[in-house]
């Protein structure tokens, strides 16, 4: 079964096209290739969590901690694109771009700070390392990602 | 039939890869036992380009089956690392020797001596737990040299005024200066430091070693770096007396009557023992220390009490990592090297220097180039320009200084969480200290200083946070837990690395440090190793020492 619903990895891919958007400088994350790789790392054991400790007990989130949850990257993923889709919702508009500036910024800031209810900053945490992989490639692993050669074009870094 | 051999070592990176290689050209058969899989062969020793398997980080340490606790005080509950963020063991043959930087630098003569150095300059003894090192600089030389020959260590040829006496020369010659390294190196010399090429593991020609197994450069990132399986490895397999079992971790050393018989390890078709007359354990810093505890070797460390030596002293370096901005592109480096100066100066309170060095920026891995300053948004199109604006204008000079050996930091066993076969996970008790906040806000200081006067319009420090966060990578220089002495009362291997309670044991690796000093431990750990090498074939020779 794919870790995402069609439905969930299209606001998965407005969401980072806001995070990331076509500017003067290139393309935007969805034109860059970014959701299959998303999709695919989100079906591996990554993000299925089973390269995690999962022993118990499981206790509270502690600041400074790395996650204590037992819910995987690909659940926390799709219990943050609920909570997207319940403040578009709220807003009465079908997509992420239909949101006016203030609106994608309460969006992006609150999700980013956890004010958007439970799960929400790890969201935006997990989210933002996956669009970060998804244009960039694995920190010292994989072939180069389109994002890591659209930013090696674009410098004027002299070889 | 429970299988025999002359000596069974547990794990097979730099340490295992050393010793196991010394033992079999002596003659004796050796069985390897690593937690992990067989890594592939590469020549030039970087494996940042292999494909990866099973999700993220296939060659550190499955957390999944294995991993550890941490309380900042003795006072809190630990919490597992449910992945591994601020450290990164590795896992599988060549073990965390195939994840490192390179560098070779050798401690300073003084760097033995911590508590006789320092001693008289705490502010707070109580807070401090130092301990000489009953193995100075003089005996080690001869095997810093043996290491550096393996390595095939590139630098310079004169060394500067912080570093010990030389029996010889470097074996090879450092990579040139890139257009980022001459402005540091400059930079520094300024303002009165010693710059100079960091010693490392890193050549831009082709190479054979002092074993006779050689390595060619990288096309891309145009040179190679030495890899246990690129130096070493080799050579012990012409032995024909090593044989490397893969996927079995090593759970026991089996004991009885005060000698060690063998070992008990894990394998996926479950468990299995090997005996030997001799047992090494070399399985890093805090695995060496667990493993201890696991069989019952030494006496645990009570922090309460003040009593036992296996687990205390854990210790290790604090990164201070300050990024420089320029207003300019600078110019693609053609191989891999570090600018490195020593700021030994004592400093108001603070007690430790600090080893500054300046890495090439890297063409190959775009992570390198992400870095924007804090002040730049963290999402849309400012974020995004800024990535292009900034892209190839930066140099990063990381402070390591010492986080000393203290009462509060040690290493016990978990009493609620256990691994993939029941054993409980070792537990850390690690915080920051004031002497560390000290020591972040003066080399923050020169390294800022130095990128200025390097021409960097804006300096940022990233000051390790506090409390110490393990979500945010530190480094993986941990040392002590099984602190090496003189003195059975006060550490748990001798001056060869031997067991001071089972006496056909050694522990090998920077768990015997009895503190960090500032330059990474690796050609330390091997140095070590060699020596403790000398000491087993001594002993399987039935000529002990």
């Amino acid at each position: 079964m794919p870790p995402l619903q069609v439905r969930q990895a299209s606001l998965l891919s407005q969401l980072f096209d806001l995070w990331f958007p076509a500017t003067a400088d290139g393309p935007a994350a969805s034109e860059l290739d970014v959701i299959p790789f998303v999709l695919d790392r989100l079906a591996s054991p990554w993000g299925a969590g089973l390269d995690r400790y999962l022993g118990e007990p499981f206790e509270p989130e502690t600041a400074g901690f790395v996650r204590q949850g037992r819910e995987s990257p690909a659940q926390v993923i799709a219990d943050g694109l609920g909570i997207v889709e319940t403040f578009l919702a709220e807003h009465g508009v079908p997509a992420v771009s239909d949101l006016d500036q203030p609106l994608r910024q309460r969006l992006v800031e609150g999700l980013r700070a956890g004010a958007l209810g439970h799960g929400s900053a790890e969201f935006f945490w997990t989210a933002r390392q996956l669009l970060l992989e998804g244009l960039f490639g694995l920190p010292g692993s994989g072939p180069p990602r389109p994002g890591a050669l659209w930013l090696s074009s674009s410098s004027k870094r002299e070889g | 039939m429970t299988e025999s051999f002359d000596a069974i070592v547990a794990g097979y990176g730099w340490a295992g890869a050393l010793v196991a290689d010394q033992l079999a050209g002596a003659g004796y058969s050796v069985l390897v036992l690593e937690r992990g899989e067989a890594t592939p062969p590469s020549a030039s020793g970087w494996y940042d380009r292999e494909p990866e398997r099973d999700g993220r980080r296939w060659r550190w340490q499955r957390t999944a089956r294995d991993t550890v606790t941490l309380r900042h005080t003795p006072a809190r509950r630990a919490l597992p690392l449910r992945t591994l963020e601020v450290f990164g063991s590795g896992e599988g043959t060549g073990g965390s020797g195939v994840l490192w930087g390179g560098t070779s630098t050798r401690f300073h003569p003084d760097a033995f001596r911590p508590a006789t150095v320092h001693g008289g300059r705490v502010r707070e003894p109580a807070n401090f737990d130092l301990l000489d090192w009953a193995v100075g600089y003089d005996q080690l030389e001869p095997y810093y040299a043996r290491f550096e020959g393996i390595l095939g260590v590139g630098g310079e040829p004169d060394p500067h005024p912080f570093a010990g006496w030389r029996s010889g020369p470097l074996p090879c010659a450092p990579p040139k200066d890139d257009d980022g390294l001459r402005l540091v190196r400059s930079a520094a010399a300024e303002l009165g430091y010693h710059p100079h090429t960091v010693p490392a593991a890193l050549l831009d020609a082709d190479h054979v070693n002092t074993l006779g197994v050689g390595r060619s450069p990288d096309p891309l990132r145009g040179t190679s770096i030495a890899t246990p399986l690129n130096t070493v490895h080799p050579h012990a397999e012409r032995t024909g007396r090593v044989t490397i079992r893969t996927g079995a971790k090593v759970r026991r050393v089996t004991h009885d009557g005060g000698h060690a018989r063998g070992i008990l390890y894990s394998t996926p078709a479950g468990d299995r023992s090997a005996a030997a007359e001799v047992v090494v354990l070399a399985t890093w810093t805090l695995q060496n220390t667990r493993l201890l505890l696991l069989s019952g070797i030494g006496e645990p460390y009570d922090h309460e009490a003040g009593t036992g030596v296996v687990g205390r002293g854990y210790a290790g370096h604090l990164s201070i990592p300050t990024t420089g901005y320029f207003d300019r592109q600078l110019s693609l480096p053609r191989a891999q090297a570090s600018i490195g100066f020593v700021d030994s100066e004592p400093a108001g309170d603070s007690v430790g220097g600090a080893f500054h060095m300046t890495p090439s920026l890297g063409p190959l891995d775009p992570w390198e180039s992400l870095t924007v300053p804090s002040e730049t948004p963290a999402w849309g199109a400012g974020w995004k320009d800024a990535l292009v604006a900034r892209h190839g204008t930066k140099l990063s000079d990381v402070a390591i200084s010492e986080a000393l050996p203290s009462p509060r930091r040690f290493l016990d066993l978990d009493p609620r969480y256990v691994d993939a076969d029941g054993d409980p996970l070792l537990r850390i008790t690690f915080d920051w200290t004031e002497n560390e906040r000290r020591l972040v806000d003066r080399h923050g200081a020169v390294s800022r200083r130095v990128l200025a006067a390097a021409g960097a319009s804006l300096m940022e420090t990233t000051a390790p946070a506090f409390p110490y966060d393990v979500t945010r990578y530190q480094n993986t220089h941990l040392v002590g837990g099984a602190r090496l002495g003189d003195d059975p009362g006060h550490s748990v291997v001798d001056p060869w690395l031997r067991s001071w309670q089972l006496r056909n044991v050694w522990v090998v690796g920077a768990s015997a440090f009895p503190s960090a000093s500032a330059p990474p431990p690796t050609l330390t750990a091997g140095a070590l190793a060699l020596r403790a090498a000398d000491d087993i074939v001594a002993y399987l020779s039935g000529r002990p020492r």
